[in-house]
This record gives structure tokens, sequence and C-alpha cells, in this order.
């Protein structure tokens, strides 16, 4: 059949690649992620991986935090990742949002120390529903406040701060006096490259 | 996570309800190891989404994948989605447990299904579908 051609077909490509072992960042001590495989060296540049943080630390109680990995050097057969992002699951997001309640996004998009360009969305959740002129102003002190915590960092150190927990506690304050809040999540961030950074800035 | 000498990868098991699509790739889903699709292993197009299909494919991907060292595979199951349903279809089901009988070891499973924040006019008309 036509489907026994493509595999012995394929095989041959395969054995002439090479694989390459893929490590996280140093914040998480380089920790072995898994490996890619590749013809190419300079394909494996710019590759995103997926992991949870709850593997990438251990820790099991944040395996709702979706990682986004990108390779950014490659040296010999093991290759470096930095942060490209991060995501809060789907089904814990649902759990989250709930009826008669709002559910208030704020994009936080800003330059970190080191020049990259990053879009933070803070989500609050509160008790009851909000008028549309609290949303606004819960809006303008969690945007506010965020750029006031991340600017002076560099891109890890943002990422610190935003996956430690510590910045969504101290943006559940500033909420808390405006309106009753249930909880403030940071639900997803993205690294924006060079070129796609200059159009939309 | 994984030990050094065990290659993990993901499949991504596209089930629509008039057809199934797994595909193996290595973790950053950028290299393609091994992929079927329900008209690979069924002869009526009606079938292409069947369960039973699905188990033969994923059996099938699971040899590929294993002849290429692979021992592990994280699922990412997706459904039609945008403006149609999300709920994947009768081959994802049968896909997993086939991959897992393959003797392949099952990581995460996750739902990938694009979902839309909005969401477009869904097709049918005002009146609705009329049979």
């Amino acid at each position: 059949m036509a489907k026994k051609k493509q595999v012995g077909k394929r095989v041959e490509g395969w054995k002439a690649k090479s694989w390459y072992k893929v490590f996280a960042p140093e914040a998480f001590n380089k920790a072995y992620l898994g490996d890619t495989i590749s013809g190419d060296p300079s394909t494996v540049v710019g590759r995103v991986f997926q992991t949870t943080l709850g593997e990438l630390t251990n820790d099991f109680s944040r395996q709702h935090i979706k990682m986004k990995l990108r390779i950014s050097n490659v040296a010999g057969d093991s290759a470096y990742t930095e942060y490209y992002g991060h995501e809060i699951s789907r089904d814990y997001m649902r759990s989250l949002t709930k009826r008669r309640t709002s559910r208030i996004d704020c994009f936080v998009p800003f330059t970190t120390k080191d020049g990259k360009f990053i879009r933070i969305t803070v989500t609050c959740f509160t008790l009851t529903n909000a008028n549309l002129s609290q949303e606004h102003e819960i809006r303008k002190l969690l945007t506010q406040q965020t750029l006031q915590e991340l600017k002076p960092f560099d891109l890890n150190g943002v990422y610190g701060e935003v996956l430690s927990g510590d910045l969504a506690k101290d943006l559940l304050k500033t909420a808390k006096e405006v309106f009753p809040v249930r909880r403030v999540e940071i639900i997803k961030s993205k690294v924006e490259l060079p070129q796609t950074a200059q159009i939309s800035s | 996570m994984a030990s050094d000498k065990e290659k993990w990868g993901i499949a991504h098991i596209f089930a629509s309800f008039n057809n199934t699509i797994i595909t193996v790739t290595d973790l950053s889903g950028a290299e393609t190891v091994a992929k079927s699709s329900g008209g690979m292993v069924v002869k009526q197009d009606r079938n292409e989404s069947s369960p039973y299909a699905a188990m033969q494919m994923a059996a099938n991907v699971a040899q590929a994948a294993q002849e290429k060292g692979f021992v592990g595979l994280h699922v990412k199951v997706r459904a039609l989605g945008r403006g149609k349903q999300r709920s994947p279809g009768p081959g994802a089901q049968a896909a997993i447990r086939s991959l897992a009988r393959a003797g392949i070891r099952i990581g995460r499973i996750e739902d990938v299904t694009p979902v839309p924040h909005d969401s477009i006019r869904i097709k049918g008309g005002r009146r609705g579908r009329r049979v």
C-alpha cells in the first residue's frame, strides 16, 4: 500500500538526523526537558517546548501552569531554552470562572529591562457582579501596579515574580481596596519576538 | 522528568466526526515521527471516524514510533472547535486506549481544541437545520 512506501522513505531521512538534548532555563537548574531531532542545527533554534511548571519544579501543586520555552541557542548536541510564555490550563481557568461574578481581564504590554517585549494578562475574579466603573477602576489599578512592579526586572526576574505568585498576591491586595475580590491570577504571558514586537508597538 | 535514554513525543489526535488524524511528533512538535488517518486503514469513507479505525491507526503509529525509539507520548486531543463542536469525535478515546495497549506510556492528556472567545455565527441559518 501507499503507507509502506512512505514509512520506507522516512527512515532514510530520519537516520540522517541527529538528536539534541533540550534543557530548561537556569531558573530551573537547567532541568532536562527532552529531546528533539533535526538534520540541521540551525533549524533547532526557535522550536518551542511545552511543559507544566509542576514537572519543571517537581511541585505538583503547580501542575496547572503550562510553560512555553523556546530554544535560543545550541551547543554541540545540547540546546538551551529561554522563556517564551506561560498559560494557565483551560480546566483550571474554567474552575475559577463562576456565574454572577465578574471576570476582569487586563492586558499589560511592556518592555523588560533587558529589552524584551512581553505581554501579560492579569485576570481578577470578583465575589459579586461589579459595575462597569468599578471594573474600569480595578483594571486601571492592576495595570498600573503590574507595570510598576515588573518594570525594574529583566526577563528572568519578571518570570520569577509571575510564577512564584508574589505579584498576584500584591495585586489582590490592591484590587481588594476597590471591590471584594476573590482571586487575582496572572493567566497568560507571552514574549514577543523582535519583529512582531515592532509591528505591534 | 523523563530520564536521558527514554525519548518522549507528542501524539496529536484530531478527532472530528468524519475522520481521525493521528500525528506523532517530537516534543517540540516540529518534527513528525509518524502519522496516520482514517483513509489509511478503512475502505469506506463513513468508517474513517469509527473507533475501530482509530484503534488500527493508533496501533500502526505506536509501532512506527517505537521503532524510532519513543517510549512514551503526551497526548493532545483536538476536536473541530472554532465555530463547530467542541467535544472530540468517537475516535479520540479509542486511539488513546489503543496507544496505551500497544505498550506506549501515556503522559499528559490535554484538550487543545481551539475555542474562540466570541465565536462566529453557527451554520444552519436563522431557522436552523431543516432535515
